[in-house]
């Protein structure tokens, strides 16, 4: 009988992509680009944790290496269709060619690709954590005609927030505790990520909802 | 070295927990922010367009009062003069003269009448309503048909409502006659449920697209809704001009 982490690590989390991408095709019509982009994103990650729990009896890591880069572009993908002031638009399609070049430099040179991405995946997060606190920045500074919980982007945005932010002290110190620190709670501190990966596949799922033709 | 590390695990699970807390916290309040705003701007919008109707109730009120003056100065003076000549003039047997002035005795009554229609102060709307039909009947190029089934109701508005109403039905009237090419008016009076409900129904060309935004109808909309009133258009059964006015009886009592 499979241990509760392991259930909930290795198939509650990675399933619950389904539910944001179930809802994304229910309401695909109503969906504006950008959340398109965002959906397409949600199905790599799909696609991702399901190749990572077929090999998840191996050291699957180098799926992460992969996987942070594609999601630094799908996502910064959102924020091109979101954005439009142009030295944010140069910023970020600038960070489109950079980091994934950097992520490759760092898993053939700098990190074994078998090891935790601790210098990519934390770069990651902070590049995104400044692109979500950008959004809210600017939405500020506009006329709301609707309540905030009507917005879809904030919902995406809220949700992007809190996994990076609080996933980024675990990304930048995984291999430290992995090191120093008994397995159950290398086990907690993931079970504490894929709760954060929940949440955010939770407000991007009520993002989708809120989406009317 | 070593004991630094024995507790980086804790320090790691602090970090994530205190930044969930922190940044959650943060939101939370920025959406309370935005939605306390997103009210206070509708409040003032609410303020803005109450003060809006109030300027144009006034602007209403003044120009009918003004139009009283103008008809009352009209009968008394004008008209008054006019009589005198006539019966001057019926001591000097000019027949033609007499006709002239009859005439002109005639047309002063109704431009007084126009301005300002006085049975609307004495008698109220229904009798208004009855009388204008009457007058427009006696044309005989349009039939005006007026079904009065709320006869209670109409008493009970308030005098600058009956005003618009009145004014309203004055100027789809003279749409209907200037631009419709219809042959009969059917003007509805009924209650429905709390509410006054009026229906203008003609059987001409209907409403062009074009004219949908002309200076007419805006009249009688800006009219309907500073008087409170709502209104849509339609299609009447025979393809003309149709709109139903709804008012809400209780406010205007």
């Amino acid at each position: 009988m499979p241990s509760f982490t392991s259930l909930y690590l290795g198939v509650v989390v990675p399933a619950a992509t389904l539910i944001p991408i179930t809802m994304g095709i229910f309401k695909f019509r109503a969906l504006t680009p950008r959340l398109r982009a965002l959906w397409l994103y949600l199905c790599m990650a799909a696609v991702i944790n399901a190749i990572a729990s077929i090999y998840s009896h191996h050291n699957n890591l180098p799926l992460l290496h992969v996987y942070t880069m594609l999601e630094l572009i799908f996502l910064v993908r959102y924020y091109l269709l979101l954005f439009t002031h142009k030295r944010i638009l140069f910023f970020l399609k600038a960070v489109l060619i950079l980091f994934p070049l950097y992520c490759v430099i760092n898993f053939l040179f700098i990190q074994d690709i078998y090891s935790f991405n601790s210098y990519t995946r934390p770069v990651e997060a902070i590049i995104l954590i400044a692109c979500s606190l950008l959004y809210f920045m600017a939405s500020s500074r506009e006329d709301d005609e609707e309540r905030w919980t009507a917005v879809p982007d904030n919902w995406v945005n809220a949700g992007i927030l809190l996994y990076f932010s609080g996933a980024l002290g675990q990304f930048a110190f995984s291999n430290v505790v992995e090191a120093t620190t008994a397995k159950p709670v290398i086990l907690l501190i993931w079970v504490l990520h894929a709760t954060l990966v929940l949440i955010m596949y939770i407000l991007f799922t009520i993002s989708f909802s809120k989406c009317r033709l | 070295m070593q004991a630094l590390t024995d507790n980086i695990y804790v320090l790691v699970i602090l970090v994530m927990g205190g930044t969930f807390l922190i940044v959650g916290s943060l939101l939370i309040l920025h959406a309370y922010n935005r939605n306390r705003l997103l009210r206070q701007k509708q409040l003032l919008q609410q303020q803005e367009l109450q003060h809006q109707r109030q300027l144009l109730l006034t602007i209403f009120s003044s120009q009918e009062e003004e139009r009283r003056r103008i008809g009352s100065d009209l009968h008394d003076s004008v008209g008054a003069a006019l009589s005198s000549l006539r019966l001057t003039l019926d001591h000097m047997g000019t027949a033609q003269a007499q006709q002239l002035i009859d005439r002109i005795i005639g047309d002063v009554r109704n431009i007084a009448h126009n301005i300002s229609p006085a049975i609307l102060n004495l008698y109220g709307l229904s009798e208004a309503v009855e009388e204008l039909a009457d007058m427009i009947n006696q044309g005989k190029q349009l039939a005006v048909e007026v079904d009065n089934q709320a006869e209670a109701g109409l008493s009970a508005l308030s005098h600058p409502v009956m005003l618009s109403i009145y004014r309203v039905l004055e100027e789809l009237l003279n749409n209907t006659i200037r631009h419709a090419g219809a042959t009969t008016v059917l003007i509805r009076f009924f209650k429905e449920d709390e509410q006054l409900v009026m229906t203008y129904a003609d059987n001409g060309k209907g409403l062009a697209a074009d004219l949908r935004k002309g200076m007419g109808l805006v009249n009688i909309t800006n009219r309907l809704e500073v008087a409170g009133a709502g209104w849509e258009l339609g299609t009447a059964p025979q393809q003309g001009f149709f709109i139903r006015v709804t008012l809400v009886l209780k406010n205007n009592q």
